[in-house]
């Protein structure tokens, strides 16, 4: 497949390891932090607004890691209670999806230093079934985007942690690269500077060209 | 990929089940920890005699005061979480507070009291030191609690910047309390006690402070 049919692939298909920038919309944000805010002053019924705007990043994240739906699950049911019992810390102003991941990610450390070996392929399947079932394209297109998004996971599990993380909540998560730089408690400039690694690493390991600014 | 209907339904109806504080009953236990940490040092303060001048000059005993309280309250303020933030302050800025406090308070000491004093028995530094060490104790302790379990990042460094702020205040208490003016004594008995508590507090860090996911 050419490139340039590859990268447009990735961008029509919104495969799960896209390369491609998925930054929320500020009004989706404002409102996720106004229900927090409501939640952390005493308005009970404003934790399932919080849990819908969070828990379907958070599987999504915590399953690319994990590539296991129920270890997944777990990491979403222990960052959202947890934030269930820190509501009253919840600071006015303050932004709620940082907050959410930096808890995701210690929960998956914690989760991988209890020994819970990852399952690199035991949902590959069921997830390449879903991305299948969410596509309306050709049957070739659907093959390709699955191999073009398997070698660019495996591309990007050789990358170090940092820039690995860096990456995907900025291209796949879609936060900020302020947002970014809160959730894994560095500076802007850092978080540039590593998610700019890690694209260039993909970037030079697919043989991709540059993309046009 | 999303979560299944039964995980939302699991997570509400755990989270309905479990009350937690919310902000105004957080903001009270802060007020009541914050005013009991503070009066307990200030009690030990002047429990052991409060302020002495001794043989010092008012410009060595006011203007080092003054500098270590400027200090005490950058690091105390670096150490907290910024207004409007969950997350605190970055990796390197808390590093800069645990690298740069101790040679801050040494600097402005020296600086304001050049002049030696009389000769110190070296267990007069033991002394001291505890005595400094545990006056920043209990504004650690009240410190961590308040932050227990809410660092998901790097809690042995926010703890330990936590234990430098302690101790720079409690090394503020200490250059007020005592009066030897002896560079070794300063700096053994009212600089290290701040390594020690920023010590202290990364071992709190580590078990006070990181985020507990329990496992399922």
């Amino acid at each position: 497949m050419a490139t340039a049919d590859m990268w447009r692939l990735v961008a029509r298909l919104r495969v799960t390891t896209a390369l491609v920038s998925n930054e929320r919309p500020r009004g989706e944000t404002a409102a996720l932090d106004d229900a927090m805010d409501r939640y952390a002053r005493g308005d009970d019924a404003a934790f399932a607004i919080v849990y819908d705007g969070i828990a379907p990043r958070l599987y999504a994240f915590a399953l690319r890691r994990t590539r296991d739906r129920e270890r997944a699950e777990d990491v979403v049911q222990q960052t959202m209670l947890h934030i269930h019992r820190a509501r009253g810390s919840f600071t006015t102003g303050a932004e709620a999806l940082p907050w959410a991941y930096a808890i995701a990610r210690r929960a998956l450390i914690d989760q991988h230093r209890r020994g819970s070996r990852e399952v690199l392929v035991s949902d590959d399947d069921a997830m390449a079934h879903d991305l299948v079932a969410s596509l309306d394209a050709p049957a070739d297109d659907v093959a390709a985007a699955r191999e073009l998004a398997a070698r660019i996971q495996v591309e990007l599990d050789k990358l170090p942690e940092t820039q690995r993380v860096a990456f995907e909540l900025i291209k796949q998560e879609g936060l900020s690269v302020r947002e970014a730089a809160q959730a894994l408690g560095t500076t802007v400039a850092a978080v540039k500077l590593r998610a700019h690694r890690a694209y260039e690493a993909l970037r030079q390991a697919l043989a991709l060209p540059r993309r046009a600014p | 990929m999303t979560p299944s209907d039964d995980l939302r339904a699991k997570v509400l109806a755990a989270a309905a089940s479990t009350p937690s504080p919310t902000r105004a009953a957080w903001r009270l236990r802060t007020a009541v920890l914050s005013g009991l940490a503070a009066l307990g040092a200030l009690g030990f303060f002047f429990g052991k005699g409060g302020t002495r001048r001794g043989d010092r000059s008012d410009a060595a005993l006011v203007g080092t005061a003054v500098l270590w309280a400027i200090v005490a309250a950058s690091v105390t303020w670096l150490g907290l979480k910024p207004a409007r933030s969950m997350l605190g302050r970055s990796r390197a800025t808390l590093l800069g507070v645990l690298v740069g406090t101790a040679p801050a308070l040494a600097a402005t000491a020296l600086l304001v009291a050049l002049a030696e004093g009389p000769a110190v028995d070296p267990r007069m530094h033991l002394a001291c030191g505890v005595l400094t060490v545990a006056q920043g104790v209990l504004p650690l302790a009240a410190l961590a609690v308040l932050r227990r379990g809410g660092d998901p990042l790097y809690p042995v460094v926010t703890g330990a910047s936590l234990g430098v702020a302690a101790g720079a205040w409690s090394a503020l208490m200490a250059h007020l309390r005592c009066s030897y003016v002896g560079v070794p004594h300063v700096l053994l008995a009212h600089v290290l006690p701040v390594l020690v508590l920023a010590g202290v507090g990364a071992v709190v860090g580590a078990t006070l402070l990181r985020v507990r996911v329990r496992g399922s």
